[in-house]
């Protein structure tokens, strides 16, 4: 549809496995936490609407559904994304060293038309633990060398600071996809719908 | 951070192409633990879709390997080769010579400025296209799968007609713009295709024509050869065999599938073919189906006529059931298992691609840049091809370029010389396109078909080979082949029931209404939705809608 | 398994969905509560604007909220200077875009977004132009928004050539939009106004194309209604162009008769030969319309007092136009009567065109002998043609649909009716003589049209048609008529036959009166 792009943002979450994408995500939209699995299992996108500017706007959040575990995450997975979120742990360094080679995925897969000004957003998740392993200063550092992407210490368990993450994502992809809007690179696109109110109202086959 | 694979599984499936996502999509759905691994660094297989640098290392690396290298694990495409049509020039104006934003139209193309949009490129091996009503477009939405993907309406059905390319007009608003039909052709295309629309209720009005071909009965109907051509070979895409039941079934099915996206029957994926496997695999992932790219299977045991186990890097696997796509076979095991068993052989396919500058057909059929255009070609022996154009806004190529796929069925192995004379009805129209390269391959059909039926006997019971590509534009024969594999395997379950949307997934324990009901704020009244006169509001729309029309009719009087 | 998925059953997701409501609910009620009591209290602040927006971004059509809305933004913007007021009502006018992404249907948000922008300092007025293309690209049919469009087009002044082309796109891209035909209608009388008759809606050479378009819509589907209403309009089959039908006073008695229904008792009359009429005076000849085709006043008149070489009758109406009419003058007082005009005269091309269409008709009749609208459009394009010369064959058509379309025999027996009337009523009226029968007698008459006309006719012979019980109404116009004839037709209760002061002879012989009825029938007769 023509106006998908006005109320709807797709953002999706990266970085490695088990640094807390999804309870992220559960924490922002479901205010839950749940420390009971380990790998994603059922986490597909979460919808919410936020108030961005006094617009109202649904944004989906894309899980990775577990695909990253063993790299292989396909770039279906990346096509019209609004926001990009990056994500690690901030008690395993690993995890922050890889947000490089997530970011350049990213920008592989996804090509956006802008890749210098792309939203992106990093989470340091985890703070709420003792065995912090990564400063904050260090992840501010990697943050501005990438163009000032916006920063984040983040607890899904204990809700800290997600709120606040989230609406800054909303906003920035909102602020991107006014620019996009002008491009309006691919119009017309169809989201297949079993609600039968998708139907356009010129039911214009021969059935005359 | 490779961590081990859980090493035992209720389905291993090899092979991420069409069939094998199915498959995989549905064991995950009803509860099955799935691995679900593939060979190549990509989604799709047979089926992928490239971007232009990895669709030329791709179609080189076919080209420099013999086709019966047994070594390889890829083996369903051969014969391939691409040529570049344009060199670079000596003297070609500099890219930033040109004023912008007249690039789409005075771009001179070399192979260098092509290729440095290649990220731009989404080239399917395999691709189709989708009836709006056809099998896949309601197993998407049955599924629930279909949130996955987006979708572009074909914009035009072409046909070819001395040597024109012009828009068959399929829907109503088609017939009422046209220029290439007169009014009373008009009111004929629109009664024959009403009439076809009633052969259930009407047998009658075909009752002398039942074993007759179609086209004799669209000549018995006094209709114009414009409109014969157009409804024989571009709508129902028969030729002059074709019996009055299966024209008529085929233009049902068209009509059938009007009127619901766009102005034509047909839907075409947003960035290409090779995003629907990936879709599949999603849903398989998020039912917890494990993903593995770059993984082969380097060893199988077997025990009772069946796999045990198979290799995977240095794990041992445990299977009860193994899949395996097309294009992949299992090390030490020469001898497939039987599929379905169903319809025609997979494969056999020649396949062109060609990348151009300017599209087929006149400026009205490519209107700001073109969409999607479709075409049948028919031959002297039948079966035809399909000619599919896509522009930049199928997210498939960029902006002033254009891809045109060719699919034929293969009558030898030369798959250029199959194609060459489709190629040359494009070739000698008053608006032939502009080729800057070119591909052309064969994708061979799946072990199975290949080999036919009678090996199964030796089969081992608990493998099952998909079938690949089929010479058809939608994907009917491949569901089915999904479908067959799956109910062998799982007699017993339900095929894709609908996945849930994600609020109906219980995350935790505990039911997730977001907002304590015991305090009413501010922000809880800025949150919540409020839908309560909705449903009634709407009624009284469509009643106030009727009314208004009728004043209108008055109205118009009045002037 | 761990992990594993668990969705919920679809009783567990519906008393979650109830539960989900009634917070809704509960919410909502909190709302309203709190804005109903900010009202009271006078509060009409940002806070209001705030709980106003979230309810109505959730429901555009609470009236009472936009009304709310609109007082705030009042309150709010007397201490603010025109920029900060244009950002104000820009916020809003914002938020009445949202409301219509909810629902772009929705009257309430439709109007609020008349409002700012009259109300706004500097309203931006081709951004509202921009805005009605988009919501007509979702939905061509929103006639809300093509309502508000002609609005804001209006103020945009954006150029009639350029609606016109986006009126025709959208009729090309679906032609069932009866938005789009009923713009169409009055967008062309401004950019092709006919060449000499003030009457005629649009010029030959437009009309020429626009028939060809609207009969190609039809043919490609003859089962939408919208392209047959333009057809009409652009054939002149639509209501009559108001006029003067007939006058006539005698010394007793005056009648006043219109093309159309008016109230006249708001009308001024003015004549040249000293006869005054109190407007209050006039009465409607049906008792208790408000717009009736023919009014009377009984009166006593002076006749013959003066003698002028015209005699003119002039009538100002609500249109602000004066309508006038050359009376004659006879024995018993004055008369005058203006021929009805039945269909447009065509110029050459569009007659060529139209016979094209005919003969595009004729072409698929040989295919389709039964089809009906074909059968309708031909008999319709052929009185459009020639009247005259094609009566019979039109007139045939007629009869043909009323067996084959069984459905719609009451229309095309009216229809049929109409045509058979015209055509006696212009003969009649050519004559010029009113004392001359008018005799419409042995046309199978199902109703009466043109009754105005014939107010001031002395006979009128109705026998051997198929006039009933629901026509006899019209009978109310005969005013001076003496001698009416309606034997042989389906009457059946006595007392339907209206009062008609000046009636000597009525035959109602060969009707379906009953015995019963013939008898008080007769007492009725005998009363004249």
């Amino acid at each position: 549809m023509a106006s998908r792009k006005k109320s709807l943002l797709k953002v999706i979450i990266l970085g490695d496995s088990s640094v807390g994408k999804t309870s992220l995500m559960n924490q922002y939209v479901n205010k839950r936490f749940s420390n009971q699995y380990k790998a994603t299992i059922g986490a597909d996108f979460l919808t919410k609407e936020v108030v961005v500017d006094d617009r109202v706007v649904t944004m989906q959040i894309w899980d990775t559904a577990g695909q990253e575990r063993f790299q292989s995450l396909g770039v279906a997975f990346y096509r019209g994304a609004d926001c990009c979120v990056l994500v690690f742990d901030v008690t395993a360094p690993n995890t922050f060293k890889n947000l490089d080679s997530w970011r350049d995925e990213f920008l592989i897969q996804a090509s956006p038309r802008d890749p210098e000004h792309f939203p992106f957003v990093v989470l340091g998740n985890k703070v709420d633990l003792e065995n912090r392993a990564v400063s904050q200063k260090r992840a501010q550092q990697w943050c501005q060398l990438k163009n000032d992407i916006p920063y984040f210490e983040t607890s899904a368990k204990e809700g800290i600071n997600v709120e606040y993450a989230f609406q800054t994502i909303a906003k920035n992809a909102l602020a991107q996809e006014a620019e996009v809007e002008l491009y309006n690179e691919f119009p017309d696109q169809i989201r297949l719908n079993a609600d039968r109110n998708n139907r356009p109202r010129n039911a214009d086959n021969c059935q005359c | 951070m490779d961590e081990d694979l859980p090493t035992e599984f209720d389905l291993v499936v090899v092979g991420t192409g069409f069939v094998e996502s199915i498959v995989a999509a549905a064991a995950s759905r009803i509860g099955k633990t799935v691995l679900h691994i593939d060979p190549n660094d990509f989604y799709g297989g047979t089926w992928a879709s490239f971007n232009l640098d990895a669709l030329q290392s791709f179609i080189s690396s076919i080209a420099e390997s013999p086709a019966t290298d047994e070594s390889k694990q890829f083996n369903s495409i051969k014969n391939a080769s691409q040529i570049w049509h344009v060199t670079t020039p000596t003297a070609t104006p500099a890219d930033d010579a040109i004023p912008e934003g007249q690039e789409a139209t005075e771009k001179i193309w070399t192979k260098e400025n092509v290729l440095k949009e290649f990220r731009r490129f989404n080239v399917d091996l395999s691709p189709k296209l989708l009836f709006s009503c056809g099998k896949l477009v309601k197993l998407l939405i049955s599924s629930n799968i279909c949130r996955y993907a987006e979708f572009r309406a074909v914009d035009h059905v072409c046909t070819i007609i001395n040597g024109q390319t012009r828009s068959v007009p399929c829907s109503r608003t088609d017939v009422f713009n046209t220029k290439d039909l007169s009014i009373v052709e008009k009111r004929l295309l629109m009664k024959l295709l009403t009439s076809c629309m009633g052969y259930d209720e009407h047998p009658e009005e075909f009752k002398d024509y039942e074993d007759k071909t179609f086209l004799e009965y669209l000549k018995s109907v006094k209709l114009t050869d414009n409109i014969i051509h157009c409804v024989l070979y571009s709508i129902s895409m028969s030729n002059e065999q074709t019996s009055l039941k299966d024209g008529i079934d085929n233009t049902k099915k068209f009509l059938n599938s009007l009127g619901r996206y766009g102005n034509t029957p047909f839907l075409f994926p947003m960035y290409g073919c090779g995003e629907i496997p990936q879709c599949f695999c999603r849903l398989c992932a998020v039912f917890g189906g494990i993903y593995c790219l770059k993984r082969s299977v380097s060893n199988v045991s077997i025990a009772d006529a069946k796999v045990d186990s198979i290799k995977c890097g240095n794990q041992d696997i445990k299977a009860s059931n193994i899949v395996v796509g097309h294009g992949n076979i299992l090390p030490d095991f020469s001898i497939p298992a039987g599929g379905t068993g169903v319809g025609k052989k997979c494969g056999g396919i020649s396949r062109a691609i060609y990348i151009t500058s300017s599209p087929l057909g006149a400026e009205e059929l490519n209107s700001s840049g073109g969409g999607v255009n479709f075409l049948k070609l028919t031959d002297e022996s039948g079966t035809g091809a399909f000619v599919l154009q896509l522009s930049h806004y199928s997210g498939t190529c960029p902006k002033g370029l254009y891809l045109i796929h060719i699919s034929c069925s293969a009558k030898s192995n030369n798959p250029e010389a199959d194609i060459k004379p489709y190629l040359d009805k494009l070739l000698t129209t008053d608006h032939p396109p502009a080729i800057l390269y070119s591909i052309y391959f064969t994708i061979d059909a799946c072990l199975r078909c290949t080999s036919g039926a009678s090996i199964t006997n030796d089969s081992l019971s608990n493998v099952f080979v998909c079938c690949g590509p089929s010479f058809e534009l939608d994907y009917d024969e491949s569901i089915d082949n999904a479908e067959g594999i799956f109910k062998k395997i799982y007699p017993e379950d339900e095929f894709l029931p609908r996945a849930p949307d994600p609020e109906e997934i219980v995350i935790g324990d505990e039911d997730p209404v977001s907002v304590a009901d015991d305090v009413i704020t501010l922000d809880s009244v800025k949150e919540q939705i409020m839908e309560l006169e909705a449903g009634l509001l709407h009624q009284e729309d469509c009643m106030e809608e009727n009314s208004r029309n009728e004043e209108m009719a008055m109205e118009v009087g009045e002037e | 398994m761990h992990g594993r998925l668990k969705v919920r059953t679809s009783a567990e997701e519906a008393a979650r969905k109830k539960k989900e409501q009634e917070i809704k609910v509960k919410t909502y009620r909190a709302g309203m509560g709190r804005i109903f009591e900010k009202r009271k209290n006078g509060q009409l602040d940002d806070e209001m604007m705030q709980i106003t927006g979230q309810i109505l971004s959730r429901n555009p059509d609470v009236y009472t909220l936009w009304n709310i809305r609109k007082e705030c933004i009042l309150k709010m913007a007397e201490s603010l200077g025109n920029e900060a007021k244009q950002s104000l009502y820009d916020k809003d006018l914002g938020f009445t875009e949202q409301c219509l992404m909810v629902n772009p249907k929705s009257y309430g948000a439709w109007h609020h977004r008349c409002w700012i922008l009259e109300n706004c300092p500097t309203p931006d007025w081709e951004r509202e132009v921009a805005l009605c293309n988009k919501y007509l690209k979702l939905d061509e049919r929103n006639f809300h928004c093509w309502d508000y469009r002609r609005f804001v087009v209006k103020k945009a002044k954006v150029p009639a050539e350029d609606e016109l082309k986006y009126c025709t796109e959208k009729i090309h891209k679906n032609f069932s939009n009866y938005s789009s035909w009923h713009y169409r209608s009055k967008l062309l009388p401004l950019l092709f106004p006919h060449e000499t008759s003030p009457a005629r809606p649009i010029s030959e050479s437009k009309l020429k194309e626009e028939l060809e378009m609207v009969l190609t819509a039809a043919f490609t589907d003859p089962n939408d209604s919208s392209a047959w209403f333009y057809q009409r309009w652009l054939l002149g089959y639509s209501q009559p162009a108001l006029d003067i039908a007939a006058i006539r006073i005698s010394k007793n008695l005056a009648i006043a008769s219109f093309s159309k229904p008016i109230d006249l008792r708001t009308c001024e009359i003015e004549t040249n030969f000293g006869f005054n009429f109190n407007p209050d005076r006039w009465q409607p000849v049906q008792k208790g319309n408000k717009y009736d085709v023919a009014w009377i006043v009984e009166d006593s008149f002076e006749l013959g007092a003066s003698d002028l070489q015209q005699y003119i009758f002039k009538c100002r109406m609500s249109d602000g136009k004066d309508y006038a009419i050359n009376l004659k003058k006879c024995s018993d007082g004055f008369y005058g009567m203006k021929c009805p005009k039945f269909e447009y005269e065509f110029g050459a091309a569009v007659i060529e065109e139209l016979k094209n269409q005919l003969e595009s008709c004729n072409q698929l009749l040989e295919y389709e002998p039964d089809s009906k609208w074909t059968l309708l459009t031909a008999s319709l394009l052929m009185r459009a043609i020639d009247r005259r010369g094609y009566h019979t064959k039109s007139l045939e058509y007629l009869q043909k649909l009323e067996k084959i379309d069984y459905l719609r025999q009451g229309y095309y027996a009216d229809l049929a009716s109409k045509w058979a009337i015209e055509k006696v009523l212009e003969e009649w009226i050519e004559q010029g003589d009113l004392t001359v029968a008018i005799d419409l007698s042995n046309l199978n008459l199902a109703t009466i049209f043109y009754e105005q006309y014939m107010s001031i006719a002395k006979i009128v012979i109705l026998r051997n048609n198929c006039l009933s019980d629901r026509t006899a109404t019209k009978f109310n116009a005969f005013q001076f008529c003496e001698n009416l004839d309606a034997s042989y037709n389906q009457f059946s209760t006595p007392g339907v036959i209206p009062h008609i002061p000046n009636l000597k002879v009525l035959s109602l012989e060969g009707n379906k009166f009953s015995n019963n009825a013939t008898t008080r029938l007769e007492d009725q007769m005998k009363n004249l």
